[in-house]
């Protein structure tokens, strides 16, 4: 189970650096701030956060494993935050309350993994035993979860306009489907913070139990594949897409 | 909350006919980018160039004494002659990702 857990973790890191630095490339070429949003937030959560947070408690070094996990916290910390403001600024780029939500949950998280570095460096890979690290790590994927659920509704509705527009010939078949497998991806991971969440607060351990360690490594591995497909598409895959007028859309 | 600059020109422009004043024109130009699938906020001169073209009129048509055709001709004029600005919306967002 754990080796499982491990590969699925390393696949959705190796994807999430390519997509990042792809995404920051990118941005040097455009120079526009949603590029870079979400490239650096790419590599800050999934490529460095996620894997630097699961090695750090497998080092038989105490200090290195916490410096690895403290590593990990922020680089989760900065790319969900990057995360929310990306959101923010592509969906709803002239709405104050969309940043302010974005800022909330920022703080939210910052503050829920400080409690969760400190409970690490007193008690190593143990803290999950206390009360306040538990609460606060339910209250971190909570915020995470909202996080990805947002993500879910916009790129939903941004597939109902995609199918409205195409009716009126307007709109790209690819970028369509690109919304529906955002809204996916985002769906999968409010699922999997749902179960890790579950999880913690009937007593479990989200790093060793079997039901949240599978949710979180399959959905990593699925949105892996999504990555691909949102944004490193196939040649073979937009030709099917765009095989007929409306083609994502009728696929959809 | 505000319109993309297209947006704003047509409805200035629907504003100043017969019959319109500018929340009215606000409300129907809104109601023809709702059936479009569009959003005010991130509408681009092309797009609004097929909402008038082929949504528009059956709005307008509800209009009593709105010169449907006439409207529609200036507002394609104004729109012809807009350039077309590098947009932020989702959509342009997620094409240019992909890339």
């Amino acid at each position: 189970m754990h080796q499982l857990a491990f590969l699925c973790v390393g696949i959705y890191t190796v994807m999430s650096a390519v997509v990042g630095v792809r995404l920051v490339r990118l941005y040097f070429a455009t120079r526009r701030t949603p590029e870079l949003l979400m490239g650096t937030a790419y590599l800050a959560a999934p490529a460095c956060g996620y894997p630097l947070v699961v090695l750090g408690p497998a080092l038989p070094s105490r200090e290195l494993g916490s410096l690895f996990f403290a590593a990990g916290e922020t680089g989760i910390v900065l790319g969900v935050s990057l995360f929310f403001f990306f959101n923010a600024k592509v969906f709803r780029a002239r709405s104050p309350l969309a940043f302010a939500a974005a800022g909330i949950g920022s703080a939210l998280m910052a503050l829920t993994a400080l409690e969760i570095v400190r409970g690490y460096l007193a008690l190593g890979p143990g803290s999950t035993a206390l009360a306040s690290v538990r609460a606060a790590s339910v209250v971190l994927l909570i915020t995470l979860g909202s996080g990805y659920a947002w993500t879910a509704i916009e790129g939903g509705r941004h597939v109902h306009l995609m199918r409205k527009r195409s009716r009126w010939g307007m709109g790209d078949p690819v970028v369509a489907n690109r919304f529906l497998l955002w809204a996916i991806a985002g769906t999968l991971q409010v699922f999997s913070a749902i179960v890790a969440a579950t999880s913690l607060q009937t007593g479990g351990n989200m790093m060793t139990d079997a039901a949240p360690l599978l949710a979180t490594s399959l959905v990593g591995a699925f949105n892996s594949a999504l990555l691909v497909f949102i944004f490193i598409p196939p040649a073979w895959y937009t030709r099917w897409l765009t095989r007929a007028p409306g083609g994502a859309l009728e696929a959809v | 909350m505000a319109g993309s600059p297209a947006f704003e020109t047509v409805c200035a422009e629907l504003a100043g006919f017969p019959n319109m004043d500018r929340w009215t024109a606000r409300g129907t130009l809104q109601l023809a980018l709702m059936d479009a699938g569009l959003e005010a906020s991130n509408a681009s001169a092309a797009q609004l160039m097929i909402v008038v073209e082929r949504l528009l009129p059956r709005q307008l048509q509800s209009h009593g004494g709105a010169d449907v055709n006439a409207i529609c001709t200036r507002l394609r004029d104004v729109l012809s002659v807009m350039p077309e600005t590098k947009s932020d919306s989702p959509e342009a967002v997620f094409a240019r990702m992909g890339t």
